[in-house]
Parts: C-alpha cells; sequence; structure tokens
C-alpha cells in the first residue's frame, strides 16, 4: 500500500520536474563551450570583486550575530526545562517555527521592497530566518542539559534569573557557540545568492556575469567564491572542535 | 559574613507527615526533630521513603498532611516569594553531586551565595572579593583549597561531593539535607566525605539530616539514628544504641530470636 503510494509520488513529480534528457544533454555541450571560454579567468575590476565578497562576509557576520541575539531572547521561554508553562512556551516555539520556516531569501526579497535594495536588506534577511534555525538549537541544547544543577541552584532559594544565569549558561554556553558558527558558515553560502535578487554581495555580479555572458568573469567570481567557503568552512571549523 | 537571617529556634522539626501517591501510602505519619550541630541518619531499604521525605521537606512535593518547621516557621503553607526566602536555610547535598560541571570548584561553591548576591553580580558573574574568599575558606574547611580552580568534572567523586559539601556550606543554612551522598562513591571517599559533613555539623552548629543506604556508614557519623520502613518512622534512638534488633526492624529481616 505505502510503496504504491510512494512510486505513484515518484512518476507524477516525475513529470511535473519536466525532466527531458535530450536538453540536459545539449545543455551540458552548450556548457562545455562556456567553459572554454571562461580561460583564463580575467582580473579586470578584481577589486570591485573583492568589494562584494566583503560584504558578503559582512552580511553573514552581521546576519548571524543579530539572528543569535534574537535566539537568545526566545529560547528561554521555548525551553521546556525553563518554561513549563505552555502558554508562553508555545508561543515563543509558533514564532521560531515561522521565521524557521521562512527562507532568508524570501525574507530578503521581502525587506528588499521594505528597506530598498542593497546589503541591508540581505542582512535582515538573514537574520530574521536565521533567528528561528538557531532559536531552535539553542532550545534543544538547553532542554539537553542535566537537570540536576539546575535544581541544586533553585533549591538555594535564588531567583529564575539568577537560576538560569548560573546555571545554565555555562553549561550551555559551548553548544550555543558551536551553532552560532555553523550558522555563519552556513549563511556565508546563503548570503552568496541574496546577490542574485539585489540584496547585496558578490550575488549581483555572478548574476551580471552570466546574462552578459562574460565567461572569464564568472570563473574569477566563482574561484573567489569558493576559495571564500573553503576558508571560511576550515576556520570555523577547527573553532568548533576546539569548542567541543 | 552575615548569616542568613537568624532563626528563633535553629532545628528542623517535621510533624506527621503523610504523603500517598496514588492508592500507595509513602510516607506514613512520620514525626522527627533535628537540633542544631546534631548528625542524624535516616536509614531504611529503596522505596521506604526516605527521598520522597526530603522531597517533602524541602517542598518539592507537597505532603498531604503534616508539617515542616523550620527554626519555628512552618513551610508547609508559605506562598512562593516566602518560600524562596525560607529555602535559604536549608541546603542540599544530592548523590549525584549537581555541581555545573564547567564552572570552577570554587565558582561552584559560590553558588552557595546565589540568593543573597545582587542579581546583577550573578549575571556579570563578579560576586566580589568577600564572597570570593568566603568560598575559598569553605573549600579549605573541606580540604580542597588547592583544587579552587579546577573545573568541577575534572574532579573525582569524592572531590565533588566535598565541594558541593562546601557549597552548602557556603550558603550558611542551619540545615543540611543529604540524599544518599556517599552512594555513588567507593568506602574510602565515602568515609572522608561523611567525616567532612559531620565536621561541618559540629564546627558550625548545622543540624545535619541524612539519608544512608548502609548501615556500616552510622559508625562514627551519626549521633543519632533513624529507620524509615514502608514509610512508617520505626526505628529513633541513639547512634551508641544502634543493634542488631534495630537493624531487622528496618530492614524487615527476621528478629533475631531472644537469647536464653
Amino acid at each position: 500500500m505505502a510503496a504504491t503510494a510512494v512510486a505513484v509520488a515518484y512518476v507524477v513529480s516525475y513529470r511535473l520536474t519536466d525532466v527531458d534528457l535530450g536538453r540536459l544533454a545539449n545543455g551540458l555541450s552548450t556548457m562545455g563551450g562556456w567553459a572554454a571560454k571562461a580561460w583564463p579567468p580575467t582580473a579586470r575590476e578584481f577589486s570591485v570583486i573583492l568589494q562584494r565578497t566583503g560584504e558578503t562576509v559582512a552580511i553573514a557576520l552581521i546576519g548571524t550575530t543579530l539572528a543569535a541575539v534574537i535566539a537568545l531572547a526566545l529560547c528561554v521561554p521555548a525551553a521546556r526545562n525553563l518554561t513549563p508553562a505552555w502558554y508562553l512556551r508555545l508561543p515563543a516555539r509558533l514564532v521560531l517555527n515561522t521565521l524557521r520556516g521562512v527562507d532568508s531569501f524570501v525574507f530578503a526579497l521581502l525587506f528588499v521592497a521594505a528597506v530598498g535594495l542593497g546589503p541591508f536588506a540581505g542582512m535582515l534577511g538573514i537574520a530574521f530566518h536565521t533567528s528561528g534555525s538557531i532559536g531552535k538549537l539553542f532550545a534543544e541544547a538547553i532542554e539537553g542539559l542535566p537537570p540536576g544543577p539546575l535544581e541544586a541552584a533553585e533549591l538555594t532559594g535564588a531567583s529564575r534569573l539568577k537560576t538560569v544565569s548560573y546555571a545554565v549558561v555555562p553549561d550551555a554556553l559551548p553548544s550555543l557557540a558551536s551553532v552560532g558558527l555553523y550558522m555563519f558558515e552556513f549563511n556565508i553560502r546563503s548570503s552568496i545568492v541574496l546577490g542574485v535578487v539585489g540584496a547585496g554581495g558578490i550575488g549581483q555580479q555572478l548574476r551580471n556575469s552570466i546574462e552578459l555572458l562574460d565567461f572569464p568573469r564568472l570563473l574569477t567570481i566563482v574561484l573567489v567564491i569558493l576559495v571564500l567557503v573553503t576558508v571560511i568552512d576550515q576556520f570555523s571549523g577547527r573553532l568548533r572542535k576546539s569548542l567541543a | 559574613m552575615t548569616p542568613t537571617p537568624a532563626l528563633s529556634a535553629p532545628t528542623l522539626e517535621v510533624v506527621n507527615l503523610s504523603h500517598a501517591y496514588g492508592t500507595r501510602n509513602v510516607l506514613d505519619g512520620v514525626s522527627l526533630g533535628v537540633a542544631a550541630g546534631e548528625v542524624v541518619a535516616i536509614l531504611g531499604t529503596s522505596g521506604a521513603g526516605k527521598t520522597t521525605l526530603f522531597r517533602c521537606i524541602t517542598r518539592l512535593v507537597h505532603a498531604d498532611t503534616g508539617s515542616v518547621v523550620l527554626g519555628g516557621q512552618d513551610l508547609s503553607g508559605l506562598e512562593v516569594g516566602e518560600l524562596r526566602r525560607a529555602r535559604r536555610n536549608v541546603s542540599l547535598v544530592f548523590q549525584q553531586f549537581n555541581l555545573v560541571r564547567r564552572l570552577s570548584a570554587l565558582d561552584n561553591v559560590i553558588a552557595g551565595h546565589l540568593a543573597e548576591l545582587p542579581t546583577w553580580r550573578v549575571v556579570a558573574r563578579r560576586p566580589g572579593p568577600a564572597v570570593r574568599a568566603d568560598a575559598l575558606d569553605c573549600l579549605d574547611q573541606v580540604g580542597l583549597a588547592d583544587h579552587a580552580r579546577s573545573r568541577a568534572d575534572r574532579l573525582s567523586g569524592g572531590q565533588q561531593q566535598r565541594v558541593a559539601i562546601a557549597r552548602a556550606l557556603a550558603q550558611r543554612s542551619r540545615v543540611v539535607l543529604a540524599d544518599e551522598p556517599v552512594s555513588s562513591l567507593d568506602p574510602s571517599s565515602s568515609a572522608t566525605v561523611l567525616a567532612a559533613l559531620r565536621s561541618i555539623a559540629h564546627s558550625e552548629r548545622i543540624a545535619v539530616l541524612c539519608n544512608l543506604h548502609q548501615v556500616e556508614l552510622i559508625r562514627g557519623f551519626a549521633d543519632r539514628v533513624l529507620g524509615l520502613r514502608s514509610g512508617k518512622l520505626v526505628v529513633d534512638v541513639a547512634a551508641s544504641d544502634f543493634d542488631e534488633s534495630h537493624r531487622a526492624l528496618v530492614y524487615g529481616e527476621r528478629e533475631p530470636s531472644p537469647r536464653p
């Protein structure tokens, strides 16, 4: 019964995605032609490319940091062991799920309309979506803490704020930092794409190059992006290992 | 260091405490008292009601009937704010130590002052030199001043428990409740931990009520021994008077036949 349903889903989806191997073959050979024209990569206007790449990193950095601040505020009411009251916890979870559910890209589009083209819209898009993802991960990290130390702190007669600050933060901090770094890595890649809709960063350059069929420039940009992503991943990965 | 607000009669009294989970009577009319500076051990099998008794005393569980009187103050009817203040007078030592793993021994002991420290000091993690010095002193009293800067999870079980005792000491409470404090420890560490507990009880005039899993541990540790069996208090004697018949009462073994 289930197997049939799955089979049907696949058949229908295959039709809907308009798969056409002939078109793929043609397209690949066209791209092959482009690849030939792309070499060697050009150093023309390299400073502009670097500037836009810097913008991309800035969008990811500020956006992720702002997201972490928002998430910190929301994760305490969202964690079951800190907030047993469902009427506080469920709304917090709902907000987090909504933020997480709407992609950075969609938020960025909305913000471009609201605050204009440029990296500010991109940063806000990243911040809003990421706060949902980070908030959920933060809440789960907190829920995974051993209950004993928190109970011990509560029983000294201290207030909620003091016990959370004292007993939760030190043990949760490494997980929280690790989550933040992971999302920063992820957002570098997200921010690259945002430029395509005018929300700042290298994405705009990428799109221009393709539309103008300027393949050497396209290759340059792709190489710069590869280097950026590799460097960030390495750096962030090492930091996260040292936190474990 | 100012002690917690003075209590008129610094003892712990439990009066006719009863509590049931569903139809099962976990505590049945338990009454006991602990005087300042006295070490009272509670023996009993698992399920005899020892942990429930403690949870009722700290009001983590609201007992069905009976009352808990701490220094003349009845804890039963207190509101949240008053209960919080009253809790300052009871400190706990847990079987699982319950230290904050990543904090140093010293920072864990400072937790004893959590209730009285201003919130900003706690959040900014700046307790101030007086509190730090006091915490170091408490660690010294349990013989761990050298390990003040060590991370809690790098210490041995016995050391962690002694840090927990130092934390209880720092709280300047009049009562310490120790819930099976040495059940996770080897015999040698157990002896050290219980000695530390006894020492602070006598030197600081603290009333210590301690759940113990093994009868042998009361020797050289307890001043008085209570025995719980199926929720009832069946033994209440001075430690020096505790003998085989009392042991049999607590653990339900056959009574030894009277000697001819």
